[in-house]
């Protein structure tokens, strides 16, 4: 009798060697043959999509970068560094670089704190919440391409709206989109139009999520109301979603390109060219694709030295654990 | 200091009445639970003290002033919620400062590099650190002050919200079910310090839980809330032991209140299924009123058969380590009893049949609305 309730205590044979998964990761993880191939199988449709479709064309643009390929053409050369020479000495470039990070600098403030500021309003209305989110974002949805050509009309130096209203209430009309030093900036306000709605919409989900205690302890810790408790408790705990908003934004500003395209084409005097209409005029227009992709890399470089400065170093000051 | 007084406090959700015309009195230094199942408006009434819900009708005073009009801040003081509620990004040091902080520096002098240089604020900040640092001294986390919320676990959680709301020194602790994020041991552990905490704050405290036992063990006194109802406030030892009312006997105690229906004769003479049972009511109110009557677990004393008396069949045994409650299946098909006997005395085997006696001191009878019935004085111990 007791012998038999000893073995009815032993662990079932199938379970003896099915090592947990969760292992440190330092540790090897040693698991039965047949656990790993059914393991890589699983895997396999994953990692075949992943080469194809993400690894591929990096290796390929990468490799297209170290020639002097043209669009079209039958033969290509092996010219190593030298497309990236040329880029560091060629003036469009630089004045593009410099013009992408001047449309950043704008957009990225802009439509984070018009975002945040939108998303506080409307989580403050008493109604109407759902109508001012969805005109709010509105813009984000609408084709940017479409809105450009509404933008277009609107910024007519002669029977646009922009300027029909400066004159109306006795303001100096502008070229807007011919004028060097205001073309820019124009399109960094277009940006920040367009963008903002989506930034809103994050902070809103932000805002819903943060604890109502947190807010009833700042209330009885005597934390006066407005900024004092916006300070205390609505700014760090929307840290993470702000990061994510900084990133992301600043991502999409560095890929402008629509509105160059249907507005300004770069112009005038290149006082609009930025990275990505840079890379479309080298590779489609001028057949470029070596040095086209040469600019590509770089733009990639700063697009992953973006999400490397997020995961390294701002997700640990963002999350408080 | 703050003697709360509410008065006739009502509160309805839209449409859904939570509290119905509250009146409650706190002494000053008094720890008062407020206990009930969840939903029956204990917390909205502690929300209502703190002045985060405003009641629709009725007032809270303390100290002989009104609160109605005053900011939660105002009102000087503290709460402990079930979440805790510190502040993530902050250390506990930071956390428990919060309040004094607020309260003592300036708008200038809370800015993180102005307010360092600002006048007179070094000496605050001193003065605060030193409270800060005896606060959590008593609370056992001082080794803890430089980690963040994540870092801690439950317990130290809840130590470091109890530092937060102990370190203003306020007239009133409000606590919402601070225990019920812990675990169990846990739990008891807490419920003494949080009783010797009181002792030596000398605060008035006014605690919120569903559980029972945090309430029995810890409270001068209790306040029972069924249905947004105060239905009872009293000690602890009364609350369990003379329940003025059907639903606090049955809410209060653990294994519940063995209840029987039961009818009266013209004399106010009880009997179950024409069995007396020994009891009389002080006013008879005519045959055949239907009272319920009510039996702690522990009033029952099980005996071998008798002609006398109710008679049963054991059905389980239910061992708790010094005890054993003992099921019994009332013959006649009239329910089942429990009884509470003591492990190491004789035990009834399963199956066998027995009598219940009880000392008719003991038995707590109820009218059809579940008020409480005087028993006549022959009857009571």
């Amino acid at each position: 009798m007791a012998m038999a309730s000893v073995s009815h205590w032993r662990r079932p044979a199938v379970l003896e060697h099915a090592k947990p998964l969760w292992l440190p990761a330092r540790r090897r993880l040693r698991l039965p043959r047949p656990t790993l191939a059914i393991g890589q199988v699983l895997a396999a449709p994953a990692v075949a999509l992943m080469l194809l479709l993400l690894v591929g064309p990096l290796a390929v643009v990468l490799a297209l970068s170290l020639t002097d390929y043209q669009l079209g053409a039958e033969t290509l050369a092996f010219i190593g560094l030298d497309n990236y020479v040329a880029m560091a000495g060629d003036r469009v470039f630089w004045k593009s670089l410099r013009n992408t990070a001047l449309y950043s600098l704008a957009v990225v403030p802009g439509s984070v704190g018009l975002g945040l500021a939108a998303a506080l309003l409307i989580h403050g209305a008493a109604r109407g919440q759902a109508v001012y989110r969805a005109v709010l974002f509105l813009p984000v949805m609408a084709t940017l391409i479409a809105m450009a050509l509404v933008w277009e009309f609107m910024l007519h130096p002669g029977f646009g709206l922009v300027n029909l209203s400066l004159k109306s209430v006795g303001l100096a009309p502008h070229n807007w989109l011919n004028d060097e030093s205001l073309a820019l900036w124009v399109l960094a306000v277009i940006g920040i139009w367009q963008g903002f709605g989506f930034n809103m919409v994050l902070f809103s989900a932000g805002l819903l999520g943060i604890p109502r205690p947190l807010y009833e302890a700042a209330a009885i810790d005597g934390v006066p109301a407005g900024w004092a408790r916006f300070s205390l408790v609505t700014w760090p705990m929307l840290a993470p979603v702000t990061l994510f908003v900084l990133v992301v934004t600043t991502i999409k500003s560095f890929q402008v390109f629509d509105t160059v395209q249907v507005l300004t084409k770069g112009g005038p005097n290149k006082a609009t060219e930025v990275l990505v209409y840079t890379l479309y005029a080298e590779g489609f227009e001028f057949f470029r694709s070596g040095y086209a992709s040469a600019v590509t890399v770089v733009f990639l470089a700063i697009v992953m030295l973006i999400s490397v400065v997020k995961t390294r170093w701002l997700d640990r000051r963002v999350h408080y654990t | 200091m703050a003697d709360i007084l509410i008065r006739g406090v009502s509160k309805a959700f839209g449409a859904t009445p939570v509290l119905k015309g509250v009146s409650l009195g706190v002494h000053d230094g008094e720890f008062i639970s407020l206990v009930g199942p969840s939903g029956c408006g204990k917390s909205t009434l502690l929300r209502i003290l703190a002045g985060l819900e405003r009641q629709d009708a009725g007032e809270v005073h303390m100290a002989g002033e009104c609160m109605d009009a005053l900011a939660p801040g105002a009102r000087d003081i503290a709460m402990v919620f079930q979440s805790y509620a510190l502040y993530p990004h902050l250390t506990v040091r930071e956390n428990i400062a919060v309040p004094l902080s607020v309260r003592r520096l300036n708008r200038w002098q809370r800015l993180p590099v102005v307010g360092g240089i600002w006048p007179g604020s070094r000496a605050i900040r001193q003065q605060i650190d030193d409270e800060v640092k005896a606060a959590a001294g008593q609370l056992d986390i001082g080794h803890l002050l430089e980690r963040k919320p994540g870092q801690l676990s439950g317990g130290q959680r809840q130590r470091t919200a109890l530092g937060r709301a102990m370190v203003r020194r306020p007239r009133a602790f409000l606590m919402d079910e601070p225990l019920s994020n812990l675990d169990a041991n846990l739990r008891v552990q807490m419920r003494s310090e949080i009783v010797a905490l009181h002792r030596a704050l000398g605060g008035t405290f006014v605690y919120v839980t569903h559980d029972q036992t945090e309430a029995l063990t810890m409270s001068t006194r209790v306040a029972v809330m069924i249905d947004g109802v105060l239905l009872q406030v009293a000690s602890p030892a009364d609350i369990y032991f003379d329940p003025s009312d059907l639903r606090v006997a049955e809410f209060i105690g653990n294994p519940r209140i063995n209840l029987l229906a039961c009818e009266t004769n013209a004399d106010g003479q009880v009997f179950h299924r024409a069995t007396s049972l020994g009891l009389a009511l002080a006013k008879p109110a005519g045959a055949g009123m239907r009272v319920t009557v009510g039996l702690r677990p522990e009033a029952i004393r099980l005996g071998p058969w008798d002609r006398s008396g109710l008679h049963g069949v054991v059905r389980t045994h239910e061992h708790l380590g010094g005890e054993v409650l003992v099921q019994v299946e009332l013959t006649a098909g009239a329910g089942k009893v429990t009884a509470r006997c003591d492990a190491l005395g004789a035990l009834p085997g399963i199956g066998s049949e027995v009598t219940m006696r009880f000392e008719p001191g003991r038995a707590l009878v109820f009218d059809g609305h579940g008020q409480r019935l005087a028993l006549a004085p022959s009857c009571r111990a």
